[in-house]
């Protein structure tokens, strides 16, 4: 159901007790919605709640995220500058309400 | 049907029919809004039950047995389909924005009932079922957006045509409803410091969910909500203050920070301004509407607006001009008929969905709720005297600056009011002025701001209500500014990015800037030539919004109506069928009217002829009092009929692709290849509306004693 992938630079930048977590932000335009992704590493034990898993990977989302993930391919990759880290991911712009 | 449930129904149809029956013939008296709410509550209690139902079981077959994608891409440990109540406030939260509260505050020129006839009617005949057929017919398809299933079912033209609505309704969205802030904001240091605010109150409610406390989205909007309600108080006390000049500002200059704002908010990351933003605004906008209605039932006021006004015949209105029909069915979009939910009913509340019988509740239901927004918000502004309304809905050429221009103008148009009522008006909510207040939020805050009063706080803190209405619809509109801006930025980066590859990438910055910098200039042009135009702005520009809304419409029905005859469907394709041909008739009307119409008042380019003829011969007509602002209507008066005659070729030519589609499928013989998802059983026991019934409940609890 899920197929995420972190890329060598992704692994190597995230610490031995950190994940991905993916969320979901709604934003509303006038009377029609649509939502974006984004995703960050975020100590396991600092996880919300209802976080969830995502398959076998060190990926975690809540569940209104999971459903827009579901069916996804997702590639995580990392940009390093110094101690700054940036994870990106090639998920859409948008969840897809507006397209 | 059991005779208690004949009697109760029977008693709900009287209510309403005694609704519409005093509405309809009190004549030359004032009619108490509580007869209103009781025609559309009843109305919509008997559209809910029965025709509602009628579509669920009849039309579309909704199949309880059948799993929902909810249900089907969960993986039986992490995830379980949405709540129905969660769902449908989550929808409800998406549909309601903006729009139903300026739409029918502006129809209210032409009197009561026209709006309130067509956001009743509207709503039970087409807005709803278009919500719910979409949500429906998404939800079979994996919850498919608009223009998927428009590219799936019609064809690329079709799916084209969806896309180019969109980001049309996104730009001239933006620039309407930033017109209206501005219309708001404009010289009221209140106002300006109270939005001002909620800017940084924004940003630490980003912080403090992202790094404090993550997740606590409820404590959050709690927090950010109390300081938002000090920003309001505070906002009283700089008006008072040296700082009362730095935030009074002109309406260009307002225009030009709303501009730098709806960029910056499109750049930043979504967590730290826009998300806060939104939850701020969903929280504020379901607490105001529930605070309104209960208002309006406890201090049940008095409409002092007639039934119709001689605008609704004559065309004539200040406020916009144009006759009856079309036109307040194009003004009046979102709250009876809007487009735009055709892109929340697909793509992500289909996902949530616990169960097929459910669409009624949320797909209809929601929407009959947004509906009752309008109602509200047309009754607060025919709570107004006719001659207060009039007198801040018209454009300053009408009316002048002063009390004494406008109460002579208003009242050459039939109406009475003093200037000694006008000065009083502006005084009770602390503004120096309520002249030429137009768009309609000013008006809507002043009727709420009497309702709210009436009952909480007396007229000491009408100014206090004033304030927080303006605030309330300030933020409101400014979530939708920066989200739209965003929306369009990420829409245009899509589309450039299949010409060249990198300006696809979210994360590459020159193509984020450069695209987020073509949204902002795109809505900003027409944000900038609406607060100069001296014929007002908003009156040019809300009928184009509704025109490019009432597009999007069609192309919803349109897919609806296809996917019915293709589906075998084909003799309920009256059901989108009717709504859909009204759509086509309201929106090629008005656009034919806007471009084509010999009178410069309506026709937009019989308005450009008019003063290009006057420039040639060296003359400046009224309103325009420079040669400046006399190129400037030229200007805007081109731009806009070549945006309404453009759009109605686009709503042409899809309604012809649709109908070659449509002969096909009624022409073949063979079933046209489904683009549903396969049957899969449903193992959810779940009830269909918000109540369980006494069967749903025997069925819930065999499932929870077979589970163990």
């Amino acid at each position: 159901m899920f197929s995420i992938t972190l890329t060598a630079a992704a692994r190597e930048a995230l610490r031995p007790d950190e994940v991905i977590f993916f969320e979901w932000h709604g934003i509303g335009v006038c009377c029609a919605h649509d939502g974006e992704f984004s995703a960050r590493p975020v100590r396991r034990a600092r996880l919300p709640r209802r976080a969830r898993q995502l398959g076998d990977d060190p990926a975690f989302a809540l569940p209104v995220a999971w459903m827009h993930l579901a069916g996804h391919a997702v590639t995580i990759d990392c940009h390093t500058w110094g101690r700054w880290r940036r994870f990106t991911t090639d998920l859409p712009c948008l969840g897809g309400t507006v397209r | 049907m059991k005779l208690r449930s004949i009697i109760i129904w029977t008693a709900v149809a009287v209510v309403g029919a005694v609704g519409w029956a005093v509405l309809a013939l009190s004549r030359g008296e004032n009619v108490n809004a509580i007869w209103l709410l009781a025609a559309a509550l009843g109305s919509y209690a008997i559209a809910y039950r029965f025709y509602a139902r009628f579509i669920l079981r009849r039309v579309l077959g909704a199949d309880a047995r059948r799993a929902t994608p909810a249900e089907r891409l969960n993986n039986g440990i992490d995830y379980h389909p949405t709540d129905r109540r969660i769902l449908f406030g989550h929808h409800f939260a998406a549909i309601a924005g903006a729009g139903p509260l300026v739409g029918p505050v502006l129809a209210a020129q032409m009197g009561y009932l026209p709006g309130t006839i067509w956001i009743v009617a509207g709503v039970i005949f087409a807005g709803a079922v278009q919500d719910m057929v979409i949500l429906f017919f998404s939800m079979r398809r994996n919850g498919k957006s608009l223009g998927q299933m428009a590219r799936d079912e019609i064809g690329p033209i079709g799916g084209a045509a969806a896309l180019v609505a969109v980001f049309a309704i996104m730009i001239i969205l933006l620039a309407v409803l930033a017109l209206v802030v501005v219309g708001a904001l404009a010289r009221s240091p209140w106002g300006t410091f109270s939005i001002a605010m909620t800017i940084p109150i924004a940003f630490f409610m980003g912080f403090y969910l992202r790094k404090l406390r993550p997740g606590r989205v409820v404590e959050t909007t709690v927090i950010g909500v109390g300081l938002l309600l000090l920003a309001i108080v505070a906002g009283g006390w700089v008006q008072e203050s040296s700082w009362a000049e730095t935030f009074t500002l002109s309406p260009s200059a307002l225009s030009l920070w709303l501009i730098a704002y709806g960029f910056v908010a499109a750049v930043l990351p979504v967590w730290m301004l826009l998300a806060p933003r939104d939850y701020l605004s969903t929280f504020m906008k379901i607490g105001t509407i529930v605070l309104l209605a209960i208002g309006v039932a406890i201090t049940m006021p008095v409409m002092r607006t007639t039934a119709f006004t001689d605008f609704a015949f004559n065309g004539k209105g200040p406020v916009f001009a144009g006759s009856l029909f079309p036109f307040v069915f194009i003004i009046i979009a979102c709250g009876a008929l809007s487009g735009f939910h055709s892109l929340i009913s697909s793509g992500t509340t289909p996902k949530m969905i616990q169960k097929e019988t459910q669409v009624r509740m949320i797909g209809y239901g929601s929407m009959l709720m947004e509906s009752f927004v309008a109602v509200m918000a047309i009754t607060a502004a025919c709570i107004l005297s006719p001659g207060l309304y009039f007198a801040m809905n018209s454009p300053a050429g009408v009316v002048g600056a002063t009390v004494q221009t406008a109460a002579e103008a208003v009242s050459n148009m039939g109406f009475v009011i003093t200037p000694e009522q006008l000065q009083a008006a502006a005084q009770a909510v602390q503004e120096q002025t309520l002249i030429a207040r137009t768009g309609g939020a000013p008006t809507l805050a002043v009727g709420l701001s009497q309702i709210f009063s009436d009952f909480i706080g007396g007229p000491g803190l009408q100014a206090f209500w004033y304030h927080f209405a303006i605030m309330f619809e300030a933020l409101f509109i400014l979530t939708t500014v920066d989200a739209g801006t965003r929306v369009g930025r990420f829409m245009l980066q899509d589309t450039l990015g299949n010409v060249w590859k990198p300006i696809g990438r979210v994360s590459w910055w020159p193509g984020l800037v450069g695209t987020s910098a073509v949204v902002v200039a795109a809505w900003g042009y027409f944000l900038y030539q609406g607060v100069n135009d001296p014929l007002g702005g908003i009156n040019q520009l809300f009928p184009l919004f509704g025109i490019a809304n009432q597009l999007l419409a069609a192309v919803a029905l349109t897919v609806a109506t296809t996917l019915l005859i293709k589906s075998g469907r084909l003799k309920w394709a009256w059901v989108t069928g009717v709504p859909l041909a009204w759509d086509v008739a309201v929106t090629l009307t008005a656009s034919y009217q806007k471009v084509f119409s010999a009178d410069p008042g309506l026709g937009f380019f019989a308005q450009r002829n008019r003063f290009q003829a006057a420039i040639d011969q060296g003359q400046i007509l009224a309103p325009a009092k420079t040669p400046e602002a006399m190129r400037q209507i030229v200007v805007n008066s081109t731009v806009d009929g070549i945006l309404a005659a453009f759009f109605a070729i686009l709503i042409i030519i899809v309604l012809l692709d649709a109908i070659r589609v449509w002969v096909r499928a009624i022409r073949s013989t063979e079933p046209l290849p489904s683009t549903e998802e396969p049957f899969v059983e449903s193992k959810l026991v779940e009830p269909a509306g918000l109540i369980a019934t006494r069967e749903e409940k025997e069925l819930m609890a065999a499932s929870a004693t077979e589970k163990g």
